[in-house]
């Protein structure tokens, strides 16, 4: 099935660059258009003791954690010949992945399964069947989930 | 000339007539008089000075007036001047009565023993008197209102219901509307006066956390910690065991003179990189640092808010910290290090370490000192700043001058924009909630939970320093792995205070440290017990390696309760 944009979620686990190479694989078939993207969420500040940590220092190192996953998955695209697009957003991730997605205009969304991780946290808050619906329901695009 | 004479002679009048003006008492009554001069401490059944204490004069049953309110000082001493008629006070019954909300009023107590000191030349008689006594606190209205207000505080912040700036805020205002509302009309209510509020912030401890913030936000723009952490890994030259042992000394080391939170923001990104490289998971590094970091910052006055919260009740100087608590806290770190070491021992044996020197290339390429002036200038400035840290005791300077001075001079001499580090560096929300803390605290306190509380854990200790010592430590260690150690600590410190002055031996401090180990080493145990860890857990999340308060709590108990274990040792046969 050929695609024309493909947009990929990245973070720096192992599953995470499992999809981002997919995406790469996948953008380099169907000739598409590759954006990896990551978001800054600092909503986990709300927790326990630290309710008073400035979020922007938080943000900050995270922006710099972002960076290097974003060029990490830039390798992993050249590897397969294409040149990705890179956005790093910062807001909450299942906010910043379905707008991202909508100016876009992608029509595929790839993500790394990450058992207990923030994306499930996140965005699968009841099953993730249901949720893959809702979201690709507000997106328009697929959602393919890499294992 | 005559114009110059005049202006001499009424000038020489009105000095006259300021200078008699105080040296003649006239009785309110009119005509000649004699003055009693009645002093005195009052305190609480815990023989602790009250304040505040208002105090009105009888003679022979009649009220005297005198002009201004008579109230005891911040250590419980007050002094009247009675003007009365003269030759009144022979044979006289002069009784005097006591009054302060959430205490029972004293009644009037007649005073005896009044001495005839002298006569003055305008043949006014001198009289003194003294009388020392106590107040029976009762339990009011107002003792129920702010026991629920604390507790509120703590339930809204431990269950996360409401940002604790924000509840601390709300308990305050709550306080402080009820004494000026209900407590208007009926003493019962009167909780917690303006004045008392504002007594109650210790404004040492928010302004040295308020310049240690202004420092390390000049000193992070230097790059330096991001260096400190490329520097473990070359001088490491690929053994993870020796670099995991390194990057936990570095940052227990930071940790004792910078705040944890910043230490742990500026190095897990270098952290994680450096893992992902030798592909193993960040956790393995980072659980081991922000332990460390929380054991660092146990060592110093500045390293952790309660120390600075015990350091500044307690009087306790910079130099008191280290002799009492830096040797333990190396010896901590030295276990722990050894724990996480053979904790992680699998990861870091499967690590791909690789071509470390085309690594190192890299590290050192993006994690260099990025200004190398402004560092020489940061670092010329904190030694200094802790040169007077370590004097501030000789010169009974506050530490928090030490720290306002040193960010001033450096904000001067780094030329960095005054207006972005306050809006940026200062973490008012943090500051705000210390602020308000105080207040609920004091609320607590003026009521009598506290004393209620000090009086429980004299009582189960019967008195006993080993058991006493043992308490606060464990007690404030279980307690800071689950809730906030900051309002447990401000809760702690009058407790601890009372308990240092009644049971015999802990006169040397003991209980104080005892305090500072629990609150600082306890914040170890879970993923929330420490601001730290919450933000080193997040981060680690967000880069895609989460990990479960269970496995948390697997990995990082154990260490705690290791550490406890050790203070729980050194407090009994080093500091007793």
């Amino acid at each position: 099935m050929g695609y024309q944009k493909i947009l990929c979620g990245v973070t720096g686990s192992l599953h995470s660059q499992k999809a981002a190479l997919e995406a790469a694989v996948m953008a380099g078939q169907s000739h598409a258009e590759l954006i990896y993207v990551y978001v800054v969420d600092v909503s986990f500040l709300k927790r326990g003791s630290s309710g008073s940590i400035t979020s922007g220092a938080v943000a900050e190192s995270l922006d710099r954690l972002g960076e290097q996953f974003l060029s990490v998955a830039e390798e992993i695209a050249k590897t397969q010949g294409v040149v990705p697009k890179k956005i790093l957003r910062k807001g909450l991730v299942l906010d910043v992945l379905i707008k991202v997605v909508q100016e876009e205009k992608a029509d595929l969304l790839v993500l790394g399964h990450e058992p207990r991780t923030f994306f499930e946290k996140a965005i699968f808050d009841g099953s993730v069947e249901d949720h893959l619906e809702e979201l690709k329901k507000q997106t328009g695009a697929e959602i393919l989930v890499i294992r | 000339m005559t114009k110059n004479k005049l202006i001499a002679g009424s000038l020489i009048v009105w000095l006259l007539v300021l200078g008699i003006a105080p040296m003649a008492h006239v009785y309110a009554g009119g005509g000649p008089s004699d003055v009693l001069v009645v002093s005195g401490t009052i305190t609480n059944d815990q023989a602790k000075p009250l304040k505040d204490v208002r105090l009105q004069f009888f003679l022979n049953g009649k009220k005297i007036d005198i002009e201004e309110e008579v109230t005891t000082s911040k250590s419980g001493r007050y002094e009247a001047e009675l003007i009365v008629s003269k030759g009144s006070l022979a044979g006289a019954m002069v009784e005097m009565d006591a009054e302060k909300p959430s205490f029972k009023s004293s009644g009037h107590i007649v005073l005896e023993n009044i001495v005839r000191e002298k006569d003055d030349v305008n043949g006014v008689g001198y009289y003194l008197a003294h009388h020392n006594f106590t107040l029976v606190r009762v339990v009011t209205p107002a003792f129920w209102i702010a026991s629920l207000v604390l507790l509120a505080v703590y339930a809204l912040i431990a269950f996360e219901l409401m940002h604790r700036t924000l509840a601390a805020f709300l308990g305050a205002s709550v306080l402080l509307t009820i004494t000026y509302t209900a407590g208007s009309f009926n003493p019962d209510f009167v909780i917690l006066t303006y004045e008392e509020a504002i007594n109650a912030i210790d404004m040492n401890v928010i302004f040295l956390l308020m310049a240690m913030m202004l420092i390390v936000g000049v000193m992070k723009k230097t790059g330096v910690f991001q260096w400190m952490a490329y520097k473990s890994y070359q001088t490491a030259k690929g053994n993870v065991f020796v670099l995991a042992a390194i990057l936990m000394f570095v940052t227990a080391l930071t940790s004792a003179f910078l705040d944890n939170v910043t230490t742990m923001l500026l190095i897990i990104p270098v952290t994680i990189e450096i893992a992902l490289t030798l592909k193993i998971n960040p956790l393995s590094l980072l659980m081991p640092e922000v332990f460390a970091s929380n054991v660092g910052g146990t060592a110093t006055l500045i390293g952790d808010p309660p120390n600075i919260m015990i350091g500044s009740y307690a009087k306790l100087s910079f130099v008191d910290f280290i002799m009492n608590l830096s040797l333990v806290n190396v010896i901590g770190l030295a276990i722990t290090i050894v724990y996480f070491l053979y904790w992680y021992k699998k990861d870091y044996l499967m690590a791909q370490v690789g071509d470390v020197g085309k690594m190192i290339t890299k590290l050192r390429e993006e994690y260099k000192i990025t200004n190398k002036s402004l560092l020489i200038q940061c670092g010329t400035i904190l030694a200094i700043v802790i040169f007077l840290f370590i004097i501030h005791g000789i010169l009974h300077m506050e530490p928090s001058i030490a720290a306002m001075i040193g960010a001033a001079v450096l904000m001067v001499i780094s030329k960095v924009d005054i207006v972005e580090m306050l809006e940026k560096e200062i973490e008012w929300p943090t500051l705000i909630f210390f602020i308000m803390l105080f207040m609920v605290v004091a609320g607590a306190e003026e009521t009598g939970l506290i004393q209620i509380i000090a009086g429980w854990v004299k009582d189960i200790s019967q008195g006993n320093l080993v058991v006493a010592i043992l308490m606060v430590l464990w007690v404030s260690a279980l307690a800071s792995a689950i809730i906030d150690n900051i309002p447990f600590t401000a809760t702690m410190l009058p407790i601890v205070g009372y308990l240092t002055t009644v049971i015999p031996g802990a006169q040397g401090g003991v209980l104080w440290w005892a305090l500072a180990l629990g609150a600082c080493l306890g914040g170890n145990g879970t993923m929330i017990g420490a601001s730290a860890n919450v933000v080193t857990v997040g981060m680690a999340e967000r880069a895609g390696y989460p990990i479960s308060f269970m496995a948390y709590l697997k990995a990082a108990f154990i260490p705690m309760i290791i550490t406890i274990i050790l203070c729980s040792a050194w407090l009994l046969l080093v500091e007793i």
